[in-house]
């Protein structure tokens, strides 16, 4: 699981009650891929654009948190707009982003306690039948 | 491949192409070639238009001719021939030199034209190409629908003889290709339909033979597509070559398709809510999109072995590992917070229970056993069926909400006879219709590949009145798209010797299971 997941996934059942707060990382097994632009401008240029597409959708303070989890502490504090558009900034996000996996581990939610697992890379996000709403 | 040619016709000069389709997957050679252009920025109708080739009527689509009339492609023309050969379904571009009804017309077209003449000149290749003199070139001959010997075939190539190429033939990357297609009749499959030969001891059928054809066409190569001299470009990907399969993986011939319907380049972020064994979102990375991909069967997701699941698939092609994650498609908002649009694309292949059934999250019964706390560790959430109108309507739900404007969604939904395109699609307020292909199947039987893009933003409070207006005739719409599967059987059972077919099928089950039986029981003494 990447960073990026982690940043848009939630516990949103009725027993979180919208709290929508973020998901607590424990960390078993953490994989750092190499970068995989190789040098070549143009995918350096595409990483660049993607981690800009993404910088307004993705909750910081929620990616600060889950790089910390993860064993990154680099981010920093807040995005500046000076930084929004700092080419090596963006590459640097695209790498915690997209290069960062969760191999093992566990998601918790800070409201519930409701655990969900992650094992070799996936996580398990299915909801027990009691957490569903009653079908009509 | 010619990408870096300057071509030097003069404005409101006619550039004549002709586009030669595989004849496969016939309703969707026009989707995909104008999902392309507009791809690539060209426009349809503005910076070039479909001309009608003097012999067939304009409704035929196994070839059509571009043409720059207003001479607005300018140097649009180069990439035009370099996205076609994005196009799966595109055979060869060809630059027209002669066409004609009969071959003897079109060589006299070839000579009276005399486009050699400007190749000669060869100002549209850059100074860096070979000179016309050194040009190594080969003639190739495409005889859609019948075959016709090596001597056969070289009769045909000398009568362009006059053209008296000055290079040397080479057959392997010549500098020049130059192409001649005679085109006959073809009917839905890409056979013949007056066919040269007999079926049975191959032996010509002279009044067949003496047919004309409909239209001969000769010019130079420019790009070609799927089959590009013939180095297998489509065959790598074939399904067949991958470690991990599943009965409904999707083939890799439409899911490039779909690929290119959707819309998906370099730097996409491409989603399929319900990705199985990855074979769509396989074909998305392959054209350089960021995979992401969820389901709610976990088995599908963590596949069979360590070499065999959806990550060893992409690294089989070199590609970086898609981001999976096991959730529910019909609680996407239980499962995600309320976030900007992410995706570029959405291609997917929807369960619709032909043969694989579709679920969702949630008790059957109605009254949900709560489970109890010591169970929670190793106990199996439980699902229920998940309708194949609500699979939809979730599925275009979920993609008003997560696409960027301008973003495509792309599925495949089957249909029996009595689906009417125009009313029983499923829609979405926030999503225009872009175009539907339709594939048969079986004579009952067919599937639409519908392609969809946002218009509109998404608003969150209208959500019960967009899941409302999904269907347009309500549960009637919804109604064809449902129990497709038991359907199939029902008409099945319609058809004659129905009972001793399914006799004796099930005599065949009965002995490959006593085999398999057998084997196992072999094996075990054998230990």
């Amino acid at each position: 699981m990447r960073l990026l997941t982690h940043n848009v996934l939630r516990n949103n059942t009725k027993a979180a009650n919208g709290s929508n707060t973020p998901l607590r990382i424990t960390a078993t097994e953490v994989r750092v891929d190499e970068p995989t632009s190789n040098n070549d401008p143009d995918a350096e240029r595409r990483e660049v654009e993607f981690a800009k597409n993404m910088l307004p959708a993705l909750n910081w303070d929620t990616l600060i948190e889950g790089a910390k989890s993860m064993g990154l502490d680099s981010l920093p504090p807040s995005v500046t707009p000076e930084l929004a558009n700092d080419e090596g900034f963006l590459r640097a996000l695209y790498h915690v982003l997209m290069d960062v996996h969760l191999v093992n581990g566990m998601l918790t939610c800070t409201e519930t306690g409701r655990e969900f697992a992650v094992t070799n890379g996936i996580a398990n996000f299915m909801l027990e039948e009691d957490e569903c709403e009653v079908p009509k | 491949m010619i990408t870096n040619a300057k071509e030097d016709i003069t404005d409101g000069e006619e550039y004549l192409l002709l586009i030669e389709f595989v004849h496969r997957h016939l309703g969707f050679h026009d989707a995909e070639l104008e999902s392309i252009l507009e791809m690539s920025g060209i426009k349809l109708g503005v910076d070039c238009h479909y001309k009608a080739l003097p012999n067939t009527d304009t409704d035929s689509n196994k070839f059509s001719i571009y043409t720059d009339a207003e001479g607005k492609l300018g140097t649009k023309k180069i990439d035009l021939v370099t996205s076609l050969a994005r196009c799966t379904l595109i055979r060869s571009v060809i630059e027209i030199w002669g066409l004609g009804s009969t071959i003897e017309d079109c060589v006299k077209v070839t000579k009276d034209e005399n486009f050699q003449k400007r190749h000669q000149r060869g100002k549209h290749l850059g100074d860096a190409a070979t000179k016309y003199e050194d040009r190594t070139f080969k003639v190739t001959i495409h005889t859609l629908g019948s075959t016709y010997t090596r001597e056969e075939q070289n009769d045909m190539r000398s009568q362009f003889s006059f053209l008296d190429f000055p290079g040397a033939v080479q057959m392997k990357n010549p500098d020049d290709e130059y192409l001649f297609i005679r085109e006959v009749e073809l009917d839905d499959k890409g056979g013949a339909i007056y066919p040269r030969h007999s079926g049975e001891n191959r032996e010509i059928i002279p009044e067949n033979d003496a047919r004309p054809p409909l239209g001969c066409y000769f010019g130079r190569v420019l790009g070609v597509g799927r089959n590009w001299r013939g180095s297998g470009r489509l065959e790598q990907y074939s399904l067949k070559k991958r470690a991990y399969l599943g009965p409904t993986s999707m083939d890799s011939e439409l899911s490039l398709i779909m690929t290119n319907l959707a819309q998906v380049k370099k730097g996409s972020f491409a989603f399929d809510p319900f990705v199985g064994t990855g074979s769509i979102l396989l074909t998305t990375a392959l054209r350089g999109a960021y995979a992401f991909g969820t389901d709610i069967d976990l088995r599908v997701l963590r596949g069979r072995s360590q070499t065999e699941n959806i990550v060893s698939n992409f690294s089989q092609y070199g590609l970086p590992p898609p981001e999976l994650v096991r959730s529910d498609n019909a609680i996407y908002h239980r499962h995600f917070r309320q976030h900007l649009p992410l995706f570029d694309a959405i291609v997917t292949d929807p369960p619709y229970g032909i043969r694989a059934g579709a679920r969702k999250s949630g008790s059957r019964k109605d009254e949900v056993r709560p489970v109890l706390d010591e169970h929670r560790h190793d106990h199996i959430a439980q699902t229920r069926p998940y309708v194949v109108s609500d699979v939809m309507s979730d599925l275009l739900n979920v993609a008003a909400m997560t696409l960027r404007m301008g973003g495509r969604l792309c599925y495949v939904i089957p249909s029996m006879q009595d689906f009417n395109e125009s009313e029983d699609l499923p829609r979405h307020d926030c999503l225009r219709l872009v175009s539907v292909c339709y594939q048969p199947l079986q004579t009952e039987l067919g599937r639409r590949t519908v392609t969809m893009e946002k218009v509109r933003e998404y608003e969150e409070d209208k959500r019960d009145e967009y899941v409302k207006n999904t269907w347009a005739n309500g549960p009637e719409s919804a109604d064809k798209v449902a129990n497709i599967r038991e359907k199939l059987i029902e008409a099945a059972k319609k058809k004659p010797d129905y009972e001793e077919k399914a006799a004796i099928r099930k005599q065949k089950r009965k002995a490959t299971k006593l085999a398999k039986q057998k084997a196992k029981r072999e094996a075990r003494e054998a230990k």
